[in-house]
């Protein structure tokens, strides 16, 4: 069974954040088939998920086959390049080693956002970089808690804009490192941040929002 | 870590998006999974990397040329580095390059006993050594300028994506326009996968974002003649192709 690596700061607790045994990688690199399907089996659903959030497809069979592509050229990634994984297995060591599901994490977010780009969504979402940071604040709208709600909600928003919400809430990605693997700057993590709060809440809310 | 305090609360994004549950992929991904595998033979362990060896070595002489030589042997400007490793275009054909391209992630990294650098070809590691014993030991001299150059092309890759955000129209296309174009957007994904590869080197990331740059200099100018030659009755090649 995977184990969960307990969190040890303030931020989201990544789905991906599941232990792997040093010995367990040392049979993927060796090419052992079964090995590798457990590595499959503990980040299957973590890769799918992500890839779906981001692609906006929670709703309809595209996003779901899209999603699934995503998971499969990931994990072929992994497979044929774990050789060149430097870090730690797990998270345990201290010793600031990347975990190994911080590497597969990263090769999903590189994964959906080059298919974004190659599907030509990204471009359209883009914003002024000096785009206002208001940041959204109050209570969340009760309807937040409705995962079809907010499912539907984030499925409306522009793309970019869905994907740094999730990468920074759900994963707990810095601006800065959303910057960095969406080849863009801080600023605009901040400013699709704020406006993708604002827009939710908006869509949760619409009679507040029209008031 | 977020930049910011977090709130662990239910009441915050964070905890709403924390409780969606977790969707499942469909079933039968492992067995499409193991179609995958078998039908590209993949590099399964070090030893049997010849095509990645050979990979690496390509890899080592687009994007580690001459440069590390001659920055040891002269104390060349950075400009003239980055001018010198132009002429050695990045193969953006290629898949993003490898974690361990970079001498943070080429030195062993792992807990426990040390391990040998397997992945080096002996050409790359002769290569590669000096630099990473150089940058343990005194800091590039010309990191600063690198960084201006840095700061500079991405300045003007933000407004080449704003003008593409304006110019792109996919409602109509010629149909090599939107070809070429879509082969340039897949050669941006691969750098942008590439430049996400954690510790580059500052002048590896230079030349990626010039490379950047160029190709998406070269999208914004097909998108921006379409558009121009849509709006004067003409075409772009002999046929109009609706793509939604």
């Amino acid at each position: 069974m995977p184990t969960p690596v307990p969190p040890t700061t303030d931020a989201p607790r990544s789905s991906f954040a599941i232990d792997v045994p040093e010995a367990l990688l040392a049979r993927v690199r060796a090419g052992e088939r079964a090995a590798f399907e457990q590595i499959y089996r503990r980040f299957e659903r973590p890769v799918f998920n992500l890839a779906l959030r981001m692609l906006g497809g929670a709703h309809g069979p595209d996003g779901v086959e899209e999603a699934s592509d995503v998971l499969q050229e990931t994990m072929l990634k992994v497979f044929n390049k774990i050789g060149d994984f430097r870090g730690a297995a797990g998270t345990a060591n201290g010793d600031g080693a990347s975990p190994f599901w911080g590497w597969v994490r990263q090769i999903a977010v590189n994964e959906t956002l080059m298919r974004l780009r190659g599907q030509r969504r990204h471009l359209h979402d883009v914003a002024l970089e000096d785009d206002e940071f208001a940041v959204d604040s109050g209570p969340l709208p009760t309807a937040a808690a409705d995962a079809a709600a907010l499912n539907r909600a984030l499925a409306r928003l522009p793309t970019a804009t869905r994907s740094v919400l999730w990468l920074y809430h759900a994963e707990g990605y810095t601006h800065e490192e959303i910057a960095s693997l969406m080849q863009r700057t801080p600023s605009f993590s901040k400013s699709q941040l704020a406006r993708g709060g604002r827009r939710l809440r908006e869509l949760l809310e619409p009679e507040k929002a029209h008031a | 870590m977020p930049d910011t305090d977090r709130n662990d609360s239910p009441a915050d994004w964070s905890g709403a998006f924390a409780a969606l549950p977790m969707e499942t992929p469909p079933g039968g991904g492992w067995q499409r999974m193991q179609r995958a595998l078998d039908a590209t033979p993949a590099r399964r362990s070090r030893r049997q990397w010849p095509v990645w060896l050979a990979a690496a070595a390509i890899g080592a002489i687009v994007l580690v040329p001459v440069l590390h030589r001659t920055a040891d042997e002269t104390a060349t400007p950075a400009s003239n580095e980055l001018a010198a490793r132009k002429r050695v275009p990045v193969d953006t054909s290629r898949p993003p390059l490898p974690a361990s391209k970079h001498p943070d992630t080429r030195v062993a990294t792992s807990p426990g006993p040390a391990q040998p650098v397997e992945t080096a070809t002996p050409a790359t590691r002769t290569e590669e050594a000096p630099r990473v014993a150089a940058n343990d030991t005194a800091p590039d001299p010309h990191a600063a300028e690198l960084r201006g150059q840095l700061a500079t092309l991405q300045a003007e890759s933000a407004q080449l994506e704003a003008l593409l955000a304006i110019a792109r129209d996919d409602r109509v296309a010629s149909a090599s326009g939107a070809a070429l174009a879509v082969e340039l957007d897949r050669r941006i994904g691969r750098i942008d996968a590439s430049l996400s590869q954690p510790g580059l080197a500052d002048v590896d990331r230079a030349e990626l974002w010039q490379a950047r740059v160029s190709t998406m200099r070269e999208l914004a100018g097909i998108e921006t003649t379409q558009r121009w030659l849509l709006s004067s009755g003409e075409r772009y090649d002999g046929a109009l192709v609706s793509v939604d």
